[in-house]
């Protein structure tokens, strides 16, 4: 063994994991990426071993702490999460909470030093309450007003659990502002790539965006240095709803929203549509964090929300 | 492009296009007047402490407009109950002009970049106050703000706004309704709901706003960090200087 940074990770092909290995160059002395994951990852890489595990299945803690051991892995990154809706709750349930469990254990009987968690501020929830810079000791209102993260937060609060109870490991939790780029395929990044916009009429929320490549930044930081606690990652810009349109050159559809909310419902429940319609709250409420702590701590300032919407939208 | 802040506010649409208006439905409109029992610091923040009344914040907006020309920076920020910020193009208007969420935080992240904020402890409870019930003031929470004069390390100035009741007359509200709609009530007024949005415009009535005089609350609790009882009693201090306010300014 030559001492470089061996780091271990679950979820190589949500983006987090994706990202963290596209980029491998900006880890220094890297030596060894232990990749946990039921799909190869996507990135070849002579540093990168693959393990097929499917975090839903019972007792996967004891083939991963196995592996952890003999890897003599140093940093752990717990990237797998589902960021669009599946109807299959059940199966999200297993690897999401259950999942968690399971790493954490594997983390503990394999004495890991560091454990990040990939989290979002839609843990936060999408409520108007939510229209206010919100520091990392905010409420959690996700299970009320996003049901389909639960799961997340309580993978959240588990984490946050396991940080109180094992002082021994360097826990950090990133809770991301909305990523938005044109390789992201998730509810808001889809939404703003199309001509036509759907609007709430007498709503223009506010967004903060993240660049994934400044995301990635505070990723490698966390795995290879200390950086206990909970951070929230967000830009110190906001830009509203109507500002995307006009920047993107987009054609707003203003809809009534209590009418369309409760069709858009019977749409869901009747098994169309692939969003689920909390998600619409997105068109009427803001989600703004603060992110000040994050960016004192690790030493980054990521790029304006502007310049990732500039970015996305193709225009100067 | 707007230019916003965190919390929504566009300095461009509030200086130079909802001013004006708000000029002339508080000067013109609402014949408000405006009092200072003493002159303020103009080289501090301040937390204002109002009485509140209405369905609509109206009250927030009359005091934003009214005490710009005492401010250190304005606007004044007033920190808002957090159903309006439901309400479709309300909600939406009030962001825009400044307004924010009441909480803490809020309050002191504003004071920390040098804006006043007004703070209105009655709360939906003031809200809700029929046309009989306006002269009354509800509880003022639990010493929110006293503990936010002490962290902040600044003065709070008692607000007595008069006239508002008068301008929305709430009969009577439907609470079962307002809360099946996400709202704390629903208002009944002459005009409102029968007149659909247009019965929630203000009746043009006579406003009265009298400003009292800045309240060192480490000086009244003696300490940074008081006991319980002693905010409780700072904050009754507070709301008895604020009802005091009101009455002159109803007379």
């Amino acid at each position: 063994m030559s001492g470089g940074l061996r780091i271990a990770l679950t979820g190589c092909n949500a983006v987090i994991g994706r990202k963290c290995l596209e980029n491998l160059h900006l880890f220094e002395r890297l030596e060894r990426v232990v990749v946990f994951d039921i799909q190869p990852p996507a990135v070849q890489d002579k540093r990168v071993i693959y393990y097929q595990i499917d975090l839903a299945q019972p007792g996967v803690e004891q083939e991963m702490a196995s592996v952890l051991k003999d890897e003599a892995v140093e940093a752990f990154l717990h990237a797998a999460f589902f960021w669009n809706t599946t109807r299959d709750s059940e199966w999200a349930h297993e690897v999401e909470s259950v999942g968690t469990d399971r790493v954490l254990a594997s983390v503990i009987e394999a004495k890991v030093k560091r454990f990040v968690l990939t989290s979002s501020a839609t843990v936060y929830g999408i409520t108007h309450r939510n229209a206010t810079p919100l520091a990392e000791t905010a409420p959690l209102f996700a299970p009320k007003t996003l049901p389909p993260w639960r799961d997340k937060v309580e993978a959240d609060i588990k984490v946050q659990r396991f940080a109180d109870e094992h002082k021994e490991i360097s826990v950090t939790i990133i809770r991301s502002a909305v990523l938005l780029h044109k390789s992201i395929d998730r509810f808001l990044s889809r939404t703003f790539a199309q001509r036509f916009l759907p609007v709430f009429m007498g709503f223009d929320p506010i967004f903060q965006f993240v660049h994934p490549d400044d995301l990635v930044l505070f990723y490698v930081k966390a795995l290879s240095e200390d950086h206990r606690g909970v951070y929230n990652v967000a830009p110190e810009d906001v830009i509203a709803l109507s500002d995307i349109i006009k920047l993107g050159n987009k054609i707003a559809i203003p809809l009534p929203h209590v009418p369309f909310s409760s069709f858009y419902r019977i749409l869901w429940a009747s098994g169309i549509g692939e969003v689920h319609p909390a998600f619409l709250n997105f068109l009427r409420f803001s989600l703004i964090v603060d992110g000040r702590k994050a960016q004192k701590e690790f030493g980054i300032t990521p790029r304006s929300t502007l310049e990732t919407v500039r970015e996305f939208l193709g225009v100067p | 492009m707007k230019r916003l802040d965190l919390w929504g506010f566009d300095s461009e649409f509030y200086f130079e296009k909802a001013s004006p208006k708000i000029e002339f439905l508080t000067k013109k409109y609402l014949s408000c007047e405006v009092r200072f029992l003493e002159p303020l610091p103009k080289d501090t923040p301040l937390i204002f402490v109002s009485n509140r009344a209405g369905f609509l914040p109206l009250d927030a907006v009359i005091a934003q407009h009214v005490l710009e020309p005492a401010l250190s920076k304005p606007p004044l920020r007033p920190l808002l109950e957090d159903y309006v910020f439901t309400l479709p193009y309300i909600g939406l208007f009030l962001q825009r002009i400044g307004c924010v969420r009441a909480s803490k935080e809020n309050a002191l992240r504003l004071l920390e970049m040098g804006y006043s904020v007004v703070a209105f402890p009655e709360g939906a409870k003031g809200a809700s106050k029929t046309l009989l019930e306006g002269k009354n003031l509800m509880r003022f929470g639990r010493g929110g703000i006293v503990r936010l004069a002490l962290s902040s390390k600044v003065k709070l100035v008692p607000l007595g706004i008069a006239g508002v009741e008068k301008a929305y007359p709430m009969l009577f509200r439907l609470d079962r309704i307002g809360k099946a709609l996400g709202l704390p009530f629903l208002p009944v007024t002459p005009f409102f709901p029968f007149l659909g949005p247009l019965g929630l415009f203000p009746l043009p009535t006579k406003i009265k706003v009298v400003v009292g005089s800045p309240i060192d609350c480490l000086e009244l609790c003696g300490s940074n960090e008081p006991s319980e009882p002693v905010i409780l009693k700072v904050n009754e201090t507070i709301r008895s200087k604020v009802l005091d306010l009101l009455l002159q300014g109803s007379r």
